[in-house]
């Protein structure tokens, strides 16, 4: 399946740009889109091409735009980057570097530290090359395993660790987290610890954002992902431009309009190196939504790219209703709860219905009312949160 | 099979994709219909002494929307006058079977039933449409008609409310459909039970069947012993449909209630206030939704009635626009599949007589 490395058409690079056109289309691409001078290089969503530097400065441009544009961080503030594998991250660490490095007026302030979740197994060679790369770029970095945080996340001071010699040493032999017997609530649940523990390393590292590394193909099946959990209400947290779920902390993903194929290019030309885990090739047996929307997904970016494109925009233009900004958090996710209005029936009420009446027929036929029942408020955990909280450990 | 869920005593026969609960036979029956009821009263989908048409197209959903309907209407006083309503494209070959059922159904369930022709909303037949323009570009009329049909037929019989039969599947494959064609303005609709009241004078429709379930849907015609033409639609879904509906037929299998979810999540989606959507008003020639001044099929049928039914018909460059852009949008919107397997086009194949 497509892991980030493997989707790149390296074949592509250079001279073999024209592999499968015709000669017609040659011809309309023999110059950089940008410029209108130079012999383009890459081309991007099937028509536009471009030469290095254009392409370069485009990227780099998309990036700071986007920062600038949403508003997203004052001046000096401290960033928590989370770092994984595979071309996004030492591409984003890259563009950061860059703009930081400006002499201009546009020239970026801010302060990254980077982090490094370690999940599973960790091979040291190759918590070794995170090491190297983040040194590269002059970022401070920090690493910290997922199953010490699940067991011991009270104490971060205990579980984050400047140096992943460090970590290793006190890596624990047993997983902590119980994967439960539903795929799919293991790994929502995953998800939503994996966002928890980001947030609170950010706020002991007194960052007020996060930087996640997530590219478009990762916001496409988000998006899709949340939709089958029930979470359409919280799209704009989930998958949005930024999740301000939390009050203290924003999580922005600044590469959600990038694709592979670009930040592949991109750290090529800039001569960077690839930090891909060992342990990336998934197998994906489809048992889970999440990895089944995986594979649908990565089927529609190899076939209908632009579909991948339609759905980010279509994430872009989706807000949080304004009845809910005041609400209570789910006690699990934390994004608001809605409420459940006795007016208006709607699919959780529906299905609440059809459990009622498989098990409550007698009643109902007494005097064929609907007032024995009741329409369920959810108080303490949101419709999809509610679905799997029979998986928590309490 | 372990004991019915509903406490009746009976050995249950069946288990609830919706809820994994066991129900016996008769206890199935009460559970679907109530919960259609529950539906209906709860969204006040109709009022008493409406006339309602039922959509029929001899299929699995319109026939048990037709019998519920009917069956409900008697136990709880309902007040409605229901009818059956079909479409008949006027292709030679192409609906007799499913036309049968549906004049089974009128007489199984003593409906009315009103067949509308193609000839009889637009004074055209889908003959004589494919004669005039070719069998390269009348998939264009082929689409935009069917589209209207139902909304002409139900204002030429002058009846208040439309019913059609789509189910819970139908709309989650929706919802996921129009999330990967970006389109946010039916996004916003598509979830909605009662759909056309809101602005003009379009009649509303309603979907009464929108929470239940495809597979109770079949059991329940199963077990009723209702008859029904059980063969696919021909026409074929468009390449978002398509990847839609196999997806959701794959979540399905890990876990039927994601179908509720899908629908969940569409009712709470919000459109962010600073996106503008295209704002529809209706056609002025003919009162159907239409994001122009003229609906398409207004445009279509004034190219036929012309006699110059291609590109460059009339005098009014905004037709000649319209009908440009129609052009363009199939050209990018991937139907080309739908063309390719259009209902015309499927004839062809099995060498039915058009002509
Ligand atoms: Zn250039
Ligand atoms: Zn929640
Ligand atoms: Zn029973
Ligand atoms: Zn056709
Ligand atoms: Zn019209």
């Amino acid at each position: 399946m497509t892991c980030s490395h493997h989707a790149v058409p390296f074949r592509m690079v250079g001279k073999n740009i024209w592999f499968g056109l015709s000669l017609r289309d040659k011809k309309k691409w023999d110059k950089c889109n940008k410029c209108k001078s130079n012999v383009p290089v890459i081309i991007l969503r099937h028509k536009d091409v471009y030469c290095k530097e254009c392409f370069l400065s485009g990227a780099a441009h998309k990036f700071k735009a986007f920062i600038g544009k949403n508003h997203l961080v004052k001046k000096n503030d401290f960033v928590l980057v989370c770092f994984r594998s595979g071309h996004s991250s030492v591409s984003l660490l890259h563009m950061l570097r860059s703009a930081l490095d400006l002499q201009t007026p546009k020239k970026l302030k801010l302060r990254p530290i980077v982090i490094y979740i370690a999940k599973a197994t960790c091979e040291p060679q190759f918590l070794k090359e995170i090491e190297d790369v983040v040194c590269s770029f002059n970022f401070p970095l920090y690493f910290i395993s997922f199953n010490q945080y699940i067991s011991n996340g009270q104490e971060l001071d205990k579980v984050l660790f400047a140096n992943f010699r460090q970590m290793l040493e006190n890596y624990p032999q047993i997983n902590s987290f119980k994967r439960t017997n539903n795929p799919t609530a293991t790994q929502t649940l995953e998800r939503i610890y994996e966002q928890q523990l980001l947030t609170e390393v950010a706020k002991h590292l007194n960052c007020s954002i996060v930087f996640v590394p997530d590219i478009s193909l990762n916001v496409a099946t988000n998006l899709l992902t949340s939709i089958s959990l029930g979470r359409g209400a919280y799209l704009p947290l989930d998958t949005g431009i930024c999740d301000t779920r939390d009050p203290q902390i924003t999580i922005v993903r600044p590469l959600r309009h990038f694709d592979d194929k670009e930040l592949a290019f991109y750290n090529v030309y800039n001569k960077l190196k690839l930090v891909v885990s060992p342990n990336e090739i998934k197998k994906f047996n489809n048992t889970s939504v999440q990895d089944l929307i995986d594979t649908f997904v990565s089927n529609l970016q190899l076939n209908y790219p632009a579909t991948i494109t339609t759905v980010v925009r279509t994430g872009d233009k989706l807000a949080l209703d304004k009845t809910v900004l005041k609400s209570k958090a789910c006690n699990l996710c934390k994004a608001p709860l809605l409420n459940n209005t006795s007016e208006e029936l709607n699919s959780a009420t529906a299905t609440d219905f059809s459990r009622w009446i498989s098990a409550q027929l007698q009643i109902f036929k007494k005097d064929e009312s609907f007032n024995e029942f009741e329409i369920k408020q959810r108080e303490l955990y949101c419709y999809a949160c509610s679905k799997i909280i029979e998986f928590v450990e309490k | 099979m372990p004991k019915c869920s509903a406490k009746c005593g009976n050995k249950a026969i069946l288990k609830r994709p919706k809820t994994g609960d066991a129900l016996c036979k008769e206890c199935f029956f009460d559970a679907f219909e109530t919960e259609i009821h529950y539906t209906i009263t709860k969204c006040t989908l109709f009022k008493p002494n409406m006339t309602v048409a039922i959509a029929a197209s001899g299929g699995k959903d319109s026939t048990v929307l037709a019998y519920v309907l009917k069956l409900l209407n008697k136990k709880y006083n309902y007040g409605l006058k229901l009818v059956l309503l079909s479409i008949d494209e006027g292709i030679t070959g192409y609906r007799d079977d499913s036309l049968n059922t549906v004049k089974q159904n009128r007489d199984d369930y003593e409906m009315p039933l009103k067949i509308l022709s193609y000839k009889d909303l637009y004074g055209w037949t889908m003959d004589e449409i494919v004669e005039k323009v070719g069998r390269k570009n009348n998939c264009t009329f082929c689409g935009v008609f069917r589209r209207q049909a139902l909304d002409r037929g139900a204002a030429l019989l002058k009846v208040d409310c439309i019913a059609t039969g789509h189910n819970a599947d139908d709309i989650a494959e929706t919802v996921l459909m129009n999330v990967l064609r970006g389109d946010l303005a039916r996004l916003k609709r598509c979830t909605a039970i009662i759909t056309g009241n809101g602005s003009g004078d379009g009649i509303p429709r309603v979907k009464p069947l929108k929470y239940t379930f495809e597979k109770e849907i079949v059991m329940y015609a199963y077990f009723r012993k209702l008859l029904y033409f059980s063969t696919e639609c021909v026409f074929a879904p468009n390449a978002y449909r398509g990847h839609a509906r196999m997806l959701l037929k794959d979540l399905e299998k890990i876990d039927p209630t994601i179908i509720m979810n899908i629908i969940y999540s569409g009712e709470s989606i919000r459109v962010s206030e600073n996106t503008s959507l295209p704002s529809l008003t209706n056609c002025t020639n003919c009162g159907y939704v239409s994001s122009q001044q003229l609906c398409k099929a207004c445009v279509l049928l004034e190219g036929l009635n012309r006699g110059l039914p291609r590109l460059g018909i009339g005098k009014s460059s905004r037709v000649k626009q319209i009908l440009t852009e129609e052009k363009y949008n199939n050209l990018n919107s991937n139907s080309c599949v739908e063309a390719k397997n259009c209902l015309c086009k499927n004839l062809k194949d099995n060498s039915v007589n058009l002509k």
